[in-house]
């Protein structure tokens, strides 16, 4: 079929082309984070907490959930920014290589890449930091430990997550990190007091009631005598978020790239 | 290798652009797609080049659906837009990264259109002023051998030693088994360069022939007093001079392009008939 074209030597073309055209801003947007990181490290030292800075309350791994969820989700909806503009669009599709193989390359670089790019980043910090802190206190601190399976846990969910933000950017032609990320807020909301409403409503002789009012604690009850009845829903969820949020994600994206136009 | 079929085109909220148009493109030639501002120069363009949308079989480029974006076909068909963008990279890179897409890339030649336009060999494109860019994307796109090269407005923003430089590079550089379509409205920086010509108005493709025909059934008048007759397609008045395009036996030169362009505008029924045919 046409859309599942996918060449693999076409695709790592389009990869390097990736990592080629945006090297320059991803070393500007890290020279960015490290000086933040920086400042954070320069003041706590000032406030004579740079010991518990590294080794305690906030050591330089806990930076790579932040960096990837905050940063990295950011990264993803700016990644086809350029296919919204007048002068730019004609780059992305008039780019020898099928839809499948260019929005394969860009996620690729946002989805693995990027956290391989932060964790490398974050180790050369935090060896920039140990050799810091053994200058000035006498002893080395914690250096990331790149191979701990903790990473790996955190970048599947990142990817998981990243698939939608992807989509977002292949749809929204502005703002797509904000109006995505309140879309989702809102959806989300609307769900959840949807579902605890009709909870309420269905099976509140399973529910210790409160009087009714139109506050909207009426609708907090306590539902754990839900819990065993909907055990197995959870799964299903869990598997649904798993499984096949990523691809279903992947798939829409490809779909509107497809019909894209300049 | 370009076949428009029944082509319909309509922007959103807009009265249809296109609808109908029916146009072949062959190989071997320089088309000039000449047409008043909004006449759809630039939409016909995108159409061939797949950035815009129609119906699947109505635009078909190497045979295929224009519509597809397949690669096989992207690395035959070319498109330099006239509002461009350059990634930020070196020409080395650039070259690097792009060229690796186009299987009968031919760097010689790259080379030597840099030396013709007069370019760094290796600087930074961000760094290039609007025509060098313009200059460099040309010469990129022809290196390509692609079989088919679209170009919106060419000359535009070229100063005028780069406008000769232009037309030396395109007619240098066209092969048997290329074509190329230039969109432009200075039609004197494109003299002798374009042939066939095609003019798009309301839509409708008004005149799609080769100079040499129209040559032979055109010729071109001046006289101090306005000529008048059936014949007469198309009069203009400069300091006291008229200067007409009428119909019938010709001396085997076509007229200006700016004087050809301005009596189709006039008569576009009578051009229709007789030079509105698929090319």
């Amino acid at each position: 079929m046409q859309r599942f074209i996918f060449e693999p030597s076409r695709f790592l073309k389009v990869l390097m082309l990736e990592i080629a055209s945006n090297s320059r801003k991803f070393l500007s947007e890290t020279g960015g984070a490290a000086a933040v990181i920086m400042i954070i490290f320069i003041l706590t030292a000032f406030s004579g907490n740079a010991q518990s800075f590294f080794q305690n309350s906030l050591p330089v791994s806990a930076w790579f959930g932040p960096l990837l969820f905050i940063g990295g989700l950011f990264l993803s909806t700016r990644a086809f920014h350029d296919i919204h503009q007048k002068d730019q669009s004609y780059l992305f599709f008039m780019l020898p290589a099928s839809t499948l193989e260019k929005l394969a390359a860009r996620t690729f670089l946002y989805a693995v890449l990027f956290p391989v790019y932060v964790l490398l980043f974050l180790f050369l910090l935090s060896s920039a930091a140990s050799l810091v802190h053994l200058i000035f206190f006498g002893s080395a601190v914690n250096i990331v430990k790149v191979f701990s399976s903790v990473y790996l846990k955190i970048t599947g969910i990142y990817i998981i997550t990243q698939s939608m933000f992807i989509y977002a950017s292949v749809h929204f032609r502005k703002n797509a990190f904000f109006k995505f990320s309140m879309i989702t807020a809102v959806l989300q909301f609307a769900v959840m007091f949807y579902f605890l409403f009709l909870a309420r409503v269905l099976f509140w002789e399973f529910i210790p009631m409160t009087s009714f009012s139109g506050n909207i604690d009426y609708l907090i009850g306590d539902f754990s005598v839900f819990k065993d009845h909907f055990l197995g829903w959870f799964h299903v969820l869990k598997f649904i978020f798993f499984y096949l949020l990523a691809p279903f994600f992947w798939f829409l994206s490809l779909v509107k790239l497809e019909e894209s136009e300049v | 290798m370009i076949q428009l079929s029944q082509l319909n085109y309509a922007y959103p909220k807009a009265q249809a652009l296109f609808s109908g148009l029916n146009c072949r493109f062959s190989q071997g030639n320089i088309y000039g797609l000449l047409g008043r501002n909004g006449a759809g120069k630039t939409t016909l363009l995108k159409i061939v080049a797949g950035l815009l949308s129609s119906d699947e079989q109505a635009a078909r480029i190497l045979h295929q659906p224009s519509t597809r974006r397949l690669p096989d076909v992207l690395s035959e068909c070319v498109y330099v837009p006239e509002e461009f963008y350059t990634p930020a990279l070196t020409v080395n890179q650039h070259l690097k990264r792009f060229a690796a897409f186009y299987p009968r890339f031919d760097h010689s030649m790259l080379q030597e259109f840099i030396r013709e336009f007069e370019l760094p060999a290796d600087a930074d494109l961000s760094s290039f002023s609007y025509g060098m860019k313009k200059k460099y994307l040309i010469a990129f796109s022809l290196s390509t051998r692609a079989r088919i090269l679209l170009l919106d407005e060419p000359s535009n923003g070229l100063d005028i030693p780069s406008k000769s430089q232009l037309r030396k590079v395109l007619a240098g550089s066209l092969q048997d088994d290329q074509l190329m379509i230039i969109s432009t409205h200075q039609v004197r920086d494109m003299k002798n360069l374009i042939d066939p010509v095609v003019i798009l108005d309301g839509g409708r493709i008004l005149l799609n022939s080769g100079l040499h025909e129209l040559g032979q059934n055109l010729s071109v008048t001046q006289s101090k007093e306005r000529p008048e007759g059936d014949n007469v397609l198309y009069v203009e008045e400069t300091f006291g001079t008229f200067t007409a395009v009428l119909s019938g036996k010709g001396q085997g030169e076509c007229p200006d392009l700016e004087l050809l362009f301005n009596a189709v505008i006039n008569r576009p029924d009578y051009f229709i008939e007789h030079y509105g045919k698929e090319a």
